[in-house]
C-alpha cells in the first residue's frame, strides 16, 4: 500500500532562500523606507515584479512536489519544467532528519531531510517541508511503530559537552552571518558598532599584555561564548530513543531536531575526549552514519558527555554488535619507544625557544607580544607532549570481525569501533626510524564520506602486517 | 542479457536542443556583438562546427551508447573518439532517478541517473517503459541484496 504526501506551503519560503540577499532584502528595505519616507526609491518596482514572477515559479515547484512511501521504496517527485522522479529502496536510506524552528512551529510544519550515501557532503539528498502530522506518519511508515526505550540526558551533561566542544571558530561561523544580515536589513553598520564597543571595553582592562592582545582575546572569548550558547541550545532536551534496529536522537530548544537511522547504517562509533573534556575527565559517544547529510560532518552525538564507565556502559548497551575481538596490538612499553613519542614535542619546544629568543633580540619593541605568543604556543606544545604520552600508554589496536583502535586524533583522544567490512583502507607507513627499529604506523580509514580515520603508531611491523593480512584474508 | 540503446527519437530531441541553443547564441551575437569584426569573421566557422555536430557527431554519439545489466552490475559504454565504459556494481548503487523535460515527455522518453556514494552516471533519454522497468528491477535487486 502506498501513501502520498504533499509539501507544506511553507516550503515556498525555503525555495526562495537563494533570492534572499539580492531580491527579498531590497524589497523589504524598500517597504520599510516607504513607510518611513512615503516614497519608493531605486528599482523597487522592478524588484517587486521579479519577486512576483519568482513567487509563482516557486509556488508551482512546491505544488509539483510529491513524497510517495511504499512498503519497500521511497519515491520523490519534483520539478515543474524538468520533472524528476527518484526511487530509493528503504534499505538504502542512511538517515531521516526532521527539524522544526519557531516559524515552522507556528505554521505546524517540519523540515524533513532524507539522506543516503549518494548525497553530497554538507547537503541533504532531499529536503522539503511537511506538515507535522504528515511527518509523523511518514516516519512511522519508514521505520515502523516498534516499542522504543527513551534515554534522557541532563542539561548539565549537555552543557558540559557544549562548553568543552565549543570553539571561537564555530562562534564566528554562527554569529558573523547573523550580525551581517541584520545590519544589511536595517541599514546599520552593526559590525563597526560592536568593534568599537570591544575596543572601549578592552581599554578599560589594564594588563601587562599589548592592547591588541586584549582586543583579540576579548573577541575570541565572545565568539567562544556564542559557540557555547549555540551548542547548548542545539543539544538541549537531548533524548535518545532506541529499539532493536533503530536509533533516534532528539535535541533542541528553539529549533527541534530529530534524526533517525538504522543501526545497520552506522559506519563507525567513536568515544572522544576534547582538550577541555580531559580537564573534566569526561568523554562523548558519537556515531558516524553514511550520508548523514547537511551537518558539517556525518557524526551524530549519542551520549553528549559522561565518565568513561558511563560511556562504555552506553556503548555496550546500544552497540554490542561492535564489541571488539582479536588480540591487542600495541607499541613496546620501554624508554626508547617513549622517547620516540616525545621526539616531536621536544623538537617543537626547542624550536619555539630558539625562535622566541631570536625574535626578542631582533624586535626589541615587541618583546611583550613575543613573550605572550611564546607562552601560548608553549602551553600548546606541553599539551601535545601530554597527548603523546597518552598515545604511548594507551595506543592500541584489535583486529577481528570488528576493528578497534585507540589513539589520538588532532588534539582529541579517540577510540574507534567499526565492523571489518566498513574499513575502506589500511595504510602501513614506515619512516626511517621505523625501518631501523622494525616498527610502523597503521592508519585505518572507514569508507564513509568524511572518512573517519585513526592512526596507531610504533607497532611492531612484522606482527602487525601478519595480523592485518590474516584479518582481511590476504595471501601474499 | 538485454542491451539497451538510444532510439532515433533521442537523437532528434538532442539535435533540436542543440539547434535551439545555437540559434539563441546566434541571435544574441547578432543583436549585441555584431559590431565586433571578430564575431562576423568567425560566423562561417561557427556554422561549420554546428553543422558537423548536428549532422554527424550527435547521431554517432547517441548510436554509440550501449546499456546492459550483466550479473550484479550496470554496464554503460559510449563515445566516438574516446570510448568510455562505466561499470557500477549493484552493491554500490544507492538509487536511480528519472528526469524528463516537457518535450521528452511528449515523445515518451525519460533520462536516467544512477547514484552511488560519491559518483553518478547519467543516461540520456530512453523509452519511458524501459526506464520504469530498469528502476523497478534495481529496487528488487536492492531488496535481494539486503535480504529483505
Amino acid at each position: 500500500m502506498k501513501k502520498e504526501f504533499r509539501a507544506h506551503p511553507l516550503m515556498m519560503f525555503r525555495l526562495m532562500r537563494p533570492f534572499l540577499i539580492f531580491l527579498i532584502y531590497p524589497v523589504v528595505q524598500g517597504a520599510i523606507q516607504y513607510f518611513v519616507t512615503g516614497t519608493f526609491k531605486g528599482a523597487i518596482k522592478l524588484e517587486l515584479i521579479a519577486l512576483l514572477v519568482i513567487s509563482i515559479i516557486v509556488g508551482l515547484r512546491c505544488a509539483a512536489f510529491k513524497l510517495i512511501l511504499g512498503s519497500k521504496t521511497v519515491t520523490i517527485k519534483t520539478g515543474v519544467w524538468l520533472k524528476k522522479k527518484a526511487v530509493i529502496p528503504i534499505s538504502k536510506l542512511s538517515s531521516v532528519r526532521t527539524e522544526q524552528n519557531p516559524v515552522d512551529a507556528i505554521f505546524n510544519a517540519v523540515t524533513y531531510r532524507i539522506n543516503t550515501e549518494a548525497g553530497s557532503k554538507r547537503k541533504s539528498d532531499f529536503e522539503f517541508k511537511l506538515s507535522k502530522s504528515d511527518s509523523r506518519e511518514a516516519s512511522k511508515l519508514l521505520y515502523g511503530e516498534k516499542e522504543h526505550t527513551a534515554v534522557k540526558f541532563s542539561a548539565f551533561k549537555v552543557a558540559v559537552m557544549a562548553v568543552t566542544t565549543s570553539s571561537a571558530v564555530t562562534g564566528i561561523f554562527v554569529a558573523v552571518p547573523i550580525i551581517s544580515n541584520i545590519g544589511r536589513l536595517i541599514g546599520v553598520g552593526i559590525e563597526k558598532m560592536l568593534l568599537d564597543e570591544i575596543n572601549n571595553i578592552s581599554q578599560l582592562v589594564d594588563t601587562h599584555m599589548p592592547p591588541i592582545v586584549s582586543r583579540v582575546s576579548l573577541i575570541l572569548a565572545l565568539f567562544y561564548l556564542v559557540s557555547a550558547i549555540y551548542l547548548l541550545f542545539k543539544y538541549i532536551n537531548f533524548k535518545l530513543y532506541l529499539d532493536d534496529d533503530k536509533l533516534e536522537v532528539r535535541t533542541g530548544f528553539f529549533v527541534r531536531r530529530r534524526t533517525a537511522f538504522k543501526k545497520k547504517a552506522v559506519n563507525d562509533v567513536k568515544i572522544e575526549q576534547s582538550p577541555l573534556m580531559r580537564l573534566f575527565k569526561r568523554y562523548s559517544l558519537k556515531v558516524s552514519v553514511g550520508g548523514y547529510g547537511d551537518t558539517g560532518n556525518e557524526t551524530a552525538v549519542i551520549v553528549p558527555s559522561g565518565r568513561l564507565w558511563d560511556i562504555k556502559k552506553h556503548f555496550i548497551k546500544y552497540f554490542s554488535f561492535l564489541e571488539p575481538d582479536g588480540d591487542i596490538t600495541h607499541s613496546k612499553r620501554d624508554v626508547i619507544t617513549q622517547s620516540r613519542f616525545l621526539f616531536f614535542p621536544g623538537v617543537y619546544l626547542l624550536l619555539l625557544i630558539a625562535v622566541s629568543i631570536t625574535a626578542s633580540l631582533l624586535f626589541v619593541d615587541f618583546t611583550r607580544l613575543i613573550l605572550f605568543l611564546t607562552l601560548i604556543i608553549g602551553v600548546i606544545i606541553v599539551y601535545y607532549a601530554g597527548l603523546s604520552i597518552y598515545e604511548y600508554k594507551f595506543g592500541k589496536m584489535r583486529l577481528g570481525s570488528n576493528i578497534f583502535a585507540h589513539s589520538v586524533k588532532g588534539f582529541n583522544t579517540r577510540e574507534m569501533y567499526a565492523p571489518k567490512e566498513n574499513i575502506g583502507q589500511i595504510k602501513i607507513v614506515r619512516y626511517l626510524p621505523d625501518l631501523i627499529q622494525g616498527t610502523c604506523q597503521v592508519v585505518i580509514s572507514v569508507h564513509s564520506e568524511s572518512a573517519d580515520s585513526i592512526k596507531v603508531r610504533m607497532l611492531d611491523y612484522t606482527t602487525t602486517k601478519e595480523k592485518i593480512f590474516k584479518t582481511f584474508d590476504i595471501n601474499e | 542479457m538485454k542491451v539497451y540503446s538510444l532510439s532515433r527519437k533521442t537523437t532528434i530531441l538532442w539535435q533540436v536542443r542543440v539547434a535551439v541553443i545555437a540559434a539563441a547564441i546566434g541571435i544574441f551575437v547578432r543583436l549585441f556583438l555584431w559590431g565586433y569584426m571578430e564575431f562576423q569573421a568567425s560566423l562561417w566557422l561557427y556554422s561549420l562546427i554546428l553543422t558537423i555536430v548536428e549532422i554527424y557527431y550527435i547521431p554517432m554519439y547517441f548510436k554509440s551508447y550501449k546499456i546492459s545489466f550483466p550479473d550484479g552490475a550496470i554496464l554503460i559504454e559510449r563515445g566516438i573518439l574516446i570510448r568510455t565504459t562505466y561499470v557500477m556494481p549493484f552493491s554500490r548503487l544507492v538509487y536511480a532517478q528519472s528526469y524528463a523535460s516537457p518535450i521528452a515527455k511528449l515523445l515518451k522518453l525519460s533520462g536516467l541517473s544512477f547514484k552511488a556514494a560519491r559518483s553518478k552516471i547519467f543516461i540520456p533519454e530512453i523509452a519511458e517503459d524501459d526506464v520504469k522497468y530498469i528502476i523497478q528491477s534495481l529496487a528488487v535487486e536492492a531488496e535481494n541484496e539486503k535480504g529483505i
